[in-house]
């Protein structure tokens, strides 16, 4: 009778913990969301969970998902920024040049594509870690775009010169719901199937486990590293694309403001996901968590700085309780 | 977590296990133009720019390189010592911000003299590498994710006591008073006063902390323990050796030096500028890397970052001199890098990934 008190009594706080440790970032998600609720009476407004969605996720997302291709080998792309404005470089160049908005759009990929092989051949090709290569990348890619804008200058589209399929790009919609939010929608489908469903995506995550594995196993681990890295550039290009098109201006170096959220977002996810490993989906709540806070916090009145401070809690926060529920889950 | 160097790149040495006694030949001159690539191209760069701008190779304008990376270079050196056991500190550049505000405001608003605010701030500067170590070896936060937070809570906090403005004497507290202090003048010698009318004391500073960081990584038992925890943690705790204590005194070093970048910084404005440390995590992560080649180590060396740290000094002030436009400075530096990490990581590897 002790006995069997003894050997049930802990297992049901073991399950509750088991079910907080597997759903930590859901559980963040409903906590944060919970507080805002109750600490402004606009956060729980359609037009503001809107807003979230539009002005919040859209972007980060995209590139969140960019680097989550990056970290899923093993790596970190700290040229994500510089993919997107690269895109956006050429696209809006080539909308001003009066080329179709469909070559421009191409155009915009294939440089932000071009970014990505850049990374691949310093990393595949030449073995250098993606950290170091990346961070490479960045700082060239920033004197890149202030030699082509004469040391920095916007290239503003006119008013009158915005082609309809741009504008539709950035701000149309269909059946009510905006194309940028489509458009992110589409790419997180697709990057879950990639890295779930198709070979690519698990020799991809094996990687990220155990480079030497893969490469023992008679796979070209490298080949797929610098695939990852192409699609990361790839990816972030469909950002740079629907940035300029909402702004209609290309500004330099506007894409690196992305970076540090979408490292946060995709670590987020990483940790707090049950198999701890590169995930879309944790990717995504991890980016509507940030999302969430900096509107929520926005909309309590406080300073714009105390945003950073929020997301830098945060980010402690959701680690610590991932930590200790983690550490009691298996003691 | 992602290992930021890859530690499966050995150091290869060329064997001389060749028949030919020229090939030997060959492969040493190899390895030696290699170890001294960077020491013969900044020969090469010092020579070509001083006879195209004669003005270059005058002292004065040799020490005000040096002065220009005095600030990068310590602030490398931290990221030495952290990449040495392995880690990564984002939060430095964030920590050099911080502490030229906390420097400015500890004089303007509190009325501190020097003897007290430089103390002060080298301790916050201490105390935030100490929350990084709690973080990474206590919860076993990955370091890159602790230490970015730690740089996104810092850049906001720091805004916070000014409500965002900059801090300069006469400042308007957010609670309508003015603050009565202003900068000490003998905190202002830091970052402008020179040694004998020649050496400014930021590069003094610079070479003691070399000196300092030199000797204890490369010269005591501590530093061989820092470098073998980088290699294997694991291997190095069994030995008996507390990792969890090199790894927190190596955080606690970055932390350190950031702050003492942050007095030099705040001591050469003159005033709390809140845009101040922007770029710094960049170039002294960049210069760390670029010394990886210096003398053919291949591991982070308190001495290669320093010569890194002169190298894009020496590119960017004679680039600068033959009036390139200032953008061209981040493509210098980031082909430099690149330069430098493919002369690191291409020579000498067949296997990789």
């Amino acid at each position: 009778m002790t006995l069997q008190t003894s050997a049930t009594a802990p297992s049901i706080p073991r399950a509750v913990i088991g079910v907080i440790v597997n759903n930590a970032l859901v559980l963040a998600l409903i906590t944060v969301f919970a507080i805002f609720s109750l600490a402004s009476p606009t956060f729980l407004t359609i037009a503001n969970l809107q807003s979230i969605l539009v002005n919040n996720f859209t972007l980060l997302a995209i590139v969140a998902i960019a680097m989550t291709f990056a970290v899923s080998v093993g790596g970190i792309d700290l040229s994500v920024g510089t993919a997107v404005d690269f895109a956006s470089f050429a696209f809006v160049s080539l909308v001003l040049a009066g080329q179709p908005v469909a070559v421009a759009a191409l155009a915009g990929l294939g440089a932000g594509a071009a970014v990505g092989a850049f990374n691949a051949v310093l990393i595949s090709g030449i073995g250098i870690s993606p950290f170091l290569a990346t961070l490479g990348t960045l700082f060239i890619g920033r004197s890149i775009q202030q030699l082509l804008t004469n040391g920095g200058n916007p290239v503003y589209l006119p008013p009158s010169g915005i082609p309809e399929a741009f504008r539709f790009l950035g701000r149309g919609a269909i059946a009510g719901i905006p194309v940028p939010l489509i458009l992110a929608a589409i790419t997180i489908l697709g990057a879950t199937v990639i890295l779930t469903r198709a070979r690519f995506g698990r020799v991809a995550l094996a990687i990220g486990i155990q480079t030497s594995v893969v490469r023992y196993s008679g796979i070209a681990a490298r080949a797929h590293v610098a695939v990852a890295f192409i699609l990361a550039g790839l990816i972030a290009a469909v950002a740079g694309l629907i940035l300029s098109a909402t702004v209609t201006v290309y500004i330099p170096s506007s894409g690196s403001a992305f970076l540090l959220n979408a490292i946060g977002a995709t670590f987020i996810g990483t940790t707090l996901s049950r198999l701890g490993r590169p995930n879309i989906p944790g990717t995504v709540l991890g980016v509507l968590l940030l999302g969430i806070v900096a509107n929520g916090l926005l909309l309590t009145g406080l300073n714009f700085y105390w945003q950073q401070v929020g997301t830098g809690l945060l980010i402690f926060a959701v680690l610590a309780l991932s930590f200790i529920t983690r550490r009691k889950a298996s003691a | 977590m992602t290992s930021i160097i890859d530690e499966t790149a050995p150091p290869v040495p060329r064997s001389a296990n060749t028949s030919a006694a020229t090939s030997t030949w060959l492969a040493d001159l190899g390895t030696t133009l290699r170890s001294g690539a960077v020491f013969i191209l900044l020969a090469a760069l010092l020579i070509g720019f001083s006879t195209a701008e004669p003005a270059f190779a005058n002292l004065g304008n040799l020490m005000s390189i040096l002065q220009a990376v005095a600030v990068v270079a310590i602030l490398g050196a931290g990221v030495t010592v952290t990449l040495a056991v392995g880690g990564f500190d984002l939060s430095i550049g964030a920590i050099a911000a911080s502490s030229v505000m906390a420097a400015s405001y500890a004089m303007i608003v509190w009325g501190l003299d020097t003897y007290a605010t430089v103390p002060l701030v080298l301790a916050f500067g201490a105390l935030i590498g100490l929350v990084n170590a709690f973080l990474i070896v206590r919860l076993k936060v990955p370091d890159l994710l602790a230490t970015l937070s730690m740089m996104f809570l810092l850049s906001g906090l720091q805004l916070i006591p000014t409500a965002g403005r900059s801090i300069s004497a006469g400042l308007i507290l957010p609670n309508g008073t003015t603050a009565s202090g202003a900068y000490d003048p003998a905190f202002l010698l830091i970052g402008r006063a020179s040694l004998f009318g020649i050496v400014p004391v930021s590069v003094v500073l610079m070479a003691l902390v070399a000196i300092a960081l030199f000797v204890l990584t490369e010269r005591t038992r501590i530093g061989r323990l820092l470098f073998a925890t980088g290699g294997n943690e694991i291997a190095t705790r069994l030995a008996g050796a507390s990792t969890a204590r090199l790894k927190t005194l190596a955080y606690v070093i970055s932390g350190t030096l950031a702050a003492l970048g942050g007095i030099v910084v705040a001591a050469r404005v003159g005033r709390g500028d809140v845009s101040s440390g922007g770029s710094l995590l960049m170039d002294a992560v960049a210069a760390a890397l670029i010394g990886f080649t210096v003398l053919g180590k291949r591991r982070p060396n308190v001495l290669g970052t320093i010569v890194g740290a002169v190298f894009v000094g020496v590119l960017l002030n004679g680039l600068t001199m033959l009036n390139a436009p200032y953008y061209t400075q981040d493509f210098v530096k980031g082909a430099v890098l690149v330069g430098a990490l493919a002369l690191t990581y291409g020579t000498g590897r067949s296997t990789s990934s």
